[in-house]
């Protein structure tokens, strides 16, 4: 295998796997036919031309799936995320430093179970997943390091995955880059308003950056995430929603929401419609 | 609306072109779409593959042979009777507008009318 080659192959992971199983061969022929004799590396035209039409590829694949799935996955993704973020606190949480260190030691066994439990989702069999999942959630009641949040996303989610028929796609993994890059976002004086170094403020942005590209990524082939990120903005609007007064943050998520979660609706409405004509 | 009043890309036209005389397969077509636009269309081969999945799902264009050369499998493609009146429908269109701008003058339509008056030229 020449090196050529191995980077035309290499660029080919944009495309889904399927899709490579299928064409890969003849489309490296035809990029190997195209290259000039001796060439070793891919030209930024040829990169650039594969990159966006592994996207696209993608986009396609996805616009292709029962909507009804994609809403059920939806809305474990937002379950998976919510968990994800509101055990993301507990990482980073320095006031642990002065508790009891039994106490410590179970919230840190609860926490971790239900984080792993999450990503079991995606890696186990239905049924492991669930009772991993519940036992998790047991064990944090019994500890009472739950927030009734936590339990409530967590049982969501478990019954979400028990009536799933399908794995999610290993690419949803990449929305679970979203909770470190708010938290980085968090952590960097210069980014909360004291007076950072510019070298900070570049390399916290460059880390954020790297964080947000999967996701971004993703979203922009899928509905899905964009539905999921309805949901989660939906939770966090009847949450505000539940002060004294409705503020216009709350409102704009609320509208939000409902942007985000269209392009799924309509589609489901014109299956619908399909089937009836 | 529909989408049939809307101009063809000229990667997309010059592709469904190369395939005129009779089916190519991927490389085939990047050098005759080079040679039929004297030039200006270079596809690069994941531009042309996109082209090819959309074309080939519009019905324009259809796989017709396989055959493996150096342990690659390798694909031909051939217009469809939808595709060939779909390029000679926008071939019309294009000849239609040419004609506009290189025929003479004096047949065409008077522009004098809606030229705001005290304008000169």
């Amino acid at each position: 295998v020449s090196p050529l080659e191995r980077r035309y192959r290499r660029l080919m992971r944009a495309y889904p796997a399927q899709y490579r199983t299928d064409r890969a061969d003849e489309i490296l022929g035809t990029l190997l036919d195209a290259a000039a004799p001796g060439q070793r590396r891919p030209s930024a035209r040829e990169s650039a031309a594969l990159i966006t039409g592994g996207i696209r590829a993608r986009a396609a694949r996805n616009a292709s799936l029962p909507a009804l799935a994609s809403l059920r996955l939806a809305a474990m993704l937002a379950g998976a995320t919510l968990l994800g973020i509101l055990l993301a606190p507990w990482a980073m949480n320095p006031s642990l430093a002065g508790r009891p260190p039994a106490q410590t030691r179970n919230e840190w066994i609860a926490v971790g179970a239900l984080f792993a439990a999450t990503i079991l989702i995606w890696f186990a069999r239905r049924e492991v997943a669930v009772l991993a999942l519940l036992a998790a959630l047991a064990a944090g009641l019994s500890w009472h390091v739950q927030t009734r949040w936590l339990l409530g996303a967590g049982l969501v989610l478990a019954g979400l995955t028990a009536l799933r028929t399908e794995r999610p796609p290993k690419a949803w993994l990449a929305w679970f880059c979203l909770p470190p890059a708010f938290f980085i976002r968090g952590m960097v004086p210069g980014l909360g308003g004291m007076h950072p170094g510019l070298l900070a403020i570049g390399l916290a942005f460059a880390i954020i950056i790297l964080f947000l590209l999967g996701p971004l990524v993703w979203a922009v082939t899928d509905a899905r995430p964009a539905f999921a990120l309805a949901i989660l903005v939906a939770q966090y609007a009847v949450v505000s929603a539940r002060g004294e007064f409705v503020s216009g943050r709350t409102v704009i998520c609320l509208a939000l929401s409902v942007a985000a979660a269209l392009p799924l609706v309509v589609r489901i409405v014109r299956r619908r419609r399909q089937v009836a004509v | 609306m529909s989408r049939r009043n809307v101009a063809m890309r000229e990667p997309t036209y010059f592709v469904l072109a190369s395939l005129m005389d009779g089916p190519l397969h991927g490389y085939a077509i990047i050098q005759r779409t080079g040679e039929l636009s004297a030039g200006r269309v270079r596809l690069a081969t994941g531009t042309l593959y996109t082209a090819l999945d959309r074309l080939t799902a519009e019905g324009h264009v259809t796989q017709v042979g396989e055959e493996v050369v150096n342990g690659r499998t390798r694909r031909s493609y051939a217009l469809t009777p939808k595709g060939t009146a779909a390029l000679e429908a926008e071939a019309q269109r294009m000849a239609a507008a040419a004609r506009v701008v290189m025929a003479p003058a004096e047949s065409r339509p008077d522009a004098r009318r809606l030229r705001p008056r005290g304008a000169t030229a």
